[in-house]
C-alpha cells in the first residue's frame, strides 16, 4: 500500500517560486516536470550545443551560458549563480552529474541567497572524500569493506597492510569516484606500480593523489539504499535498488527489488543506510551504496549526495515523487510519512538506452537521432531529452533515453521490458538496445544472480548476433525511396519550402526546422 | 534499386500496382504488398495476409530501417559501383576493388542460397564478402586462395 497523502496539504503550500536548472539533457527534463506540478518556475540554462533541446523548449525560461565543452558552460559556477540572479530564482537544482556534487557550488547558491536543492555544503565534502566518509562511518557502526587508510603513507605501509587484508586488494581514489583512480591488485609484487599509477591518476581527475586500499570482494553485488531525510530530524530509506548488472563500473541495468535480498536484510541494510546518512547530518534525497557479498555479508561503499539517474525505479514501487520531494524538503517541509507507511510494491526494472556500439567496443555512436518513438503501454515510463532530429555529440554522455518498466511480478516486468525494447523506434544511430535485450534474456538475468563482474566476463555471449537481412527490411528501404523520387517528381509549390530535407521522406518532420540556425548541418 | 549491407549487394525492384500496392521482387522471390505510409517514417505494411509497422528514415546514402524490433542500416551504393556492377556478366562475380583472395567457401558444382558468402577478398586492409546474388549452382571457380585479382576481374561462374 502507498501511503495516503490526500490529508496532506504540503504540496499546495511550499513558498518555492522559480528554479534554475544546473543541468541538460533528460534529467533537466525530469525536474522541469516536478517544477510543473509544483508550480515552480522552471528556468533552463543551455551550451551553444544545445539551443534546440528538449529541455530549453520545455521550460518557462532559458539562458545560453557558454560553449558546448562543459567548463565553459554546465560547470561554470560563476555564469549559473549570475543567471540564477539575473532571472529572479530562488532555487537551483544541479541535477546530477556535472555540479551536482559540488561543494563550491551549493556553498556559492546558498551564498547568493538561494536555496539549494539538494545537501548541505557540509554533508557533500564529508562524503565526498571517500577516507573521511569511511572513517565516519565506522564511528557510526556501518559496516565497511576491511581496508586501510593513512594519508600519504609509504608504500612499505601499504604492502603490510595488503597482506593483513588479504588479495586481492582494490586501491581506490581518497578524492573521488566514477571509476576513475581504482586498481585491483591480486599480488603483493605489483602493489608499488598499482599505487603510483592510481596516484597518478587521481591526481589528473581530482587535484587530490592521496588513494587507500580495501579488499577487492569477487562476485559482489551493487545493492543500494534510497534516502529521504527532511530539515526536521526524520530520516526515511524508501528501500533498494539492485545496480550490479555493470559493464566497466558503469550500471546498465537497475531494479527494485533486488532479488537477492531477504526481508531480514533488506530491513538492517535500511537501518545502515538510514544511520550513515545521519552520521553526517543528511538532509534530502541521496544514495547509500553497498556492496552485499554471495554469503549476505554487506558493507558500505560510498554516498551519493545527489539525485540519481535510476531514481524513477524507485518512485515506482513506492510511489513517491523523488524530485518533488527534493522541492519540498528543500523548502523546509517535513516528510508526512513514516518508515512503515513507506512500501514497496511491485517490481521495477531501469534500462539506459545509450548512442553506442556493443560490436565496436561499446563506442559512443555521434551523429543525429532521425527518428525517436518512445515506446508506450501500461507500466511504461520514458525519460528522454531527445527529440527526433537532435544530435549525439562528443560533448555530453551519450545516453538517449531511460525506459523504466513496472510490473507485478519480477518475471512480468523482465517480459514487458523486453516488449517495451522492441517497440523502442531509434533511427540514424546505432543504439545498446540489442545488447540490453540479450542480457535481459540471459539466464542469469533471469534467475537474478547477475554479479558487478557478470557482463564484462560474458560480453562475448551478450553481444547480439547479426542477423541477415530480412526481405521485408529491403522492401521499406525501397518504399522510403520510391516515395522520395515520387516528391522529387511532385510540382516545387507542393513541397515544403526547403530543401534541407530533401533526404528525409518526412519533409514534414520538425527535425530539419531545428538545425536551421546550426552551422555545422547547415552546410 | 540497390542496397548494400556488409558488402553484400541485393537489388530490389519495385513497381505500383495501383496507389497503395506495390509489386516488390528481391532475387527470385516477388512479394505484393499493401502499404500505407504513417507519422514519423512508418509504415504500415500488408503482406502475406500478416500486418507489420515499420519505420524508415533516410541520411546521406544511408537508409535506416526498424521493424519486428530490430534495425537494419542499408547503404545505396554509389553510382560507380553501381555501373560496375552492372556492367559484368549477369549471374557473374566480379571483384570490386584489386585485391586478394582470402578463401573460397564453395566448390564448383556446389548449389548455395541467396545470400551465402562464396569468396572472402582482401581489400584496402577490408575483408569483403561476395555473396550469392540468389539461389543457384556454381558453375566453375575461375580464382583460388591467396591468388591476387584486379578490379573487374570475374571470381566465378553462377547460375541462377
Amino acid at each position: 500500500m502507498t501511503p495516503n497523502f490526500t490529508h496532506h496539504s504540503l504540496l499546495a503550500t511550499h513558498h518555492l517560486k522559480k528554479c534554475l536548472i544546473a543541468n541538460r539533457g533528460e534529467i533537466a527534463v525530469r525536474i522541469i516536470r516536478a517544477c510543473r506540478e509544483l508550480g515552480i518556475h522552471a528556468v533552463a540554462v543551455y551550451s551553444e550545443a544545445d539551443s534546440h533541446a528538449y529541455h530549453v523548449q520545455l521550460a518557462d525560461e532559458a539562458y545560453n551560458i557558454g560553449a558546448a565543452s562543459p567548463t565553459e558552460s554546465y560547470l561554470n559556477i560563476t555564469k549559473l549563480i549570475d543567471i540564477a540572479r539575473k532571472s529572479g530564482c530562488d532555487c537551483v537544482h544541479p541535477g546530477y552529474g556535472f555540479l551536482s556534487e559540488s561543494e563550491q557550488f551549493a556553498q556559492a547558491v546558498i551564498d547568493a541567497g538561494l536555496t539549494w536543492v539538494g545537501p548541505s555544503p557540509d554533508s557533500i565534502r564529508l562524503m565526498g572524500v571517500k577516507t573521511e566518509a569511511r572513517a565516519l562511518m565506522q564511528q557510526a557502526g556501518v559496516p565497511l569493506v576491511p581496508g586501510f587508510q593513512s594519508d600519504y603513507a609509504a608504500d612499505d605501509e601499504f604492502l603490510v597492510a595488503a597482506e593483513s587484508i588479504g588479495y586481492p586488494v582494490m586501491v581506490k581514489a581518497a578524492g573521488g569516484g566514477g571509476g576513475k583512480g581504482i586498481r585491483v591488485v591480486y599480488q603483493p609484487d605489483t602493489l608499488a606500480e598499482a599505487l603510483a599509477s592510481a596516484r597518478h591518476e587521481a591526481q589528473n581527475a581530482f587535484g587530490d593523489p592521496r588513494v587507500f586500499l580495501e579488499k577487492y570482494i569477487e562476485s559482489a553485488r551493487h545493492v543500494e539504499i534510497q534516502i529521504l531525510a527532511d530539515s526536521h530530524g526524520n530520516t526515511l530509506h524508501l528501500f533498494e535498488r539492485e545496480c550490479s548488472a555493470q559493464r566497466r563500473h558503469q550500471k546498465i541495468i537497475e531494479e527494485s527489488p533486488s532479488p537477492l535480498l531477504t526481508d531480514d536484510l533488506r530491513t538492517r541494510m535500511g537501518a545502515a543506510a538510514v544511520e550513515a546518512a545521519r552520521a553526517v547530518g543528511y538532509v534530502n534525497a541521496g544514495t547509500v551504496e553497498f556492496l552485499v557479498t554471495p554469503d549476505g555479508e554487506f558493507y558500505f561503499l560510498e554516498m551519493n549526495t545527489r539525485l540519481q539517474v535510476e531514481h524513477p525505479v524507485t518512485e515506482f514501487v513506492t510511489g513517491l515523487d523523488i524530485v518533488k520531494w527534493q522541492f519540498l524538503i528543500a523548502d523546509g517541509q517535513p516528510l508526512p510519512f513514516t518508515q512503515p507507511e513507506v512500501t514497496q510494491r511491485g517490481h521495477a526494472i531501469e534500462c539506459r538506452i545509450y548512442a553506442e556500439d556493443p560490436r565496436n567496443h561499446f563506442l559512443p555512436a555521434i551523429g543525429k537521432v532521425l527518428t525517436f518513438i518512445p515506446p508506450a503501454g501500461p507500466g511504461i515510463r520514458v525519460d528522454s531529452g531527445i527529440q527526433s532530429g537532435d544530435a549525439i555529440t562528443i560533448h555530453y554522455d551519450p545516453m538517449i533515453a531511460k525506459l523504466i518498466v513496472y510490473g507485478h511480478t519480477r518475471a512480468e516486468t523482465i517480459n514487458r521490458m523486453q516488449q517495451a525494447l522492441a517497440n523502442t523506434v531509434i533511427l540514424g544511430v546505432t543504439t545498446n538496445i540489442s545488447f540490453l535485450r540479450a542480457l535481459l534474456a540471459n539466464p542469469a538475468f533471469l534467475a537474478g544472480e547477475v554479479d558487478t563482474g557478470f557482463v564484462d566476463a560474458n560480453l562475448e555471449s551478450l553481444l547480439p548476433a547479426e542477423i541477415p537481412v530480412p526481405d521485408i527490411a529491403l522492401i521499406i528501404a525501397a518504399l522510403t525511396d520510391s516515395r522520395n523520387i515520387r516528391h522529387d517528381n511532385v510540382g516545387a509549390s507542393l513541397r515544403p519550402p526547403t530543401n534541407a530535407n530533401r533526404d528525409s521522406h518526412t519533409p514534414w518532420s520538425r527535425a530539419d526546422s531545428f538545425r536551421l540556425g546550426h552551422k555545422k548541418e547547415q552546410g | 534499386m540497390q542496397f548494400q549491407i556488409n558488402s553484400e549487394i541485393f537489388n530490389v525492384n519495385i513497381s505500383p500496382l495501383s496507389d497503395d500496392q506495390f509489386t516488390v521482387t528481391i532475387g527470385e522471390q516477388t512479394h505484393i504488398i499493401r502499404t500505407e505510409s504513417l507519422a514519423d517514417g512508418g509504415w504500415l505494411l500488408q503482406m502475406n495476409g500478416q500486418q507489420i509497422i515499420a519505420y524508415s528514415a533516410a541520411q546521406g546514402s544511408e537508409r535506416y530501417v526498424f521493424v519486428n524490433g530490430e534495425n537494419f542500416t542499408l547503404t545505396v551504393p554509389d553510382a560507380r559501383s553501381t555501373r560496375r556492377k552492372t556492367a559484368a556478366g549477369a549471374g557473374d562475380l566480379t571483384t570490386q576493388m584489386p585485391g586478394q583472395v582470402v578463401s573460397v567457401l564453395v566448390a564448383a558444382g556446389e548449389s548455395v542460397t541467396r545470400g551465402q558468402t562464396l569468396v572472402i577478398l582482401e581489400a584496402m586492409k577490408m575483408e569483403i564478402r561476395v555473396a550469392a546474388p540468389s539461389d543457384g549452382v556454381v558453375k566453375r571457380l575461375l580464382v583460388t586462395k591467396g591468388q591476387v585479382v584486379e578490379r573487374g576481374q570475374l571470381l566465378l561462374e553462377f547460375e541462377s
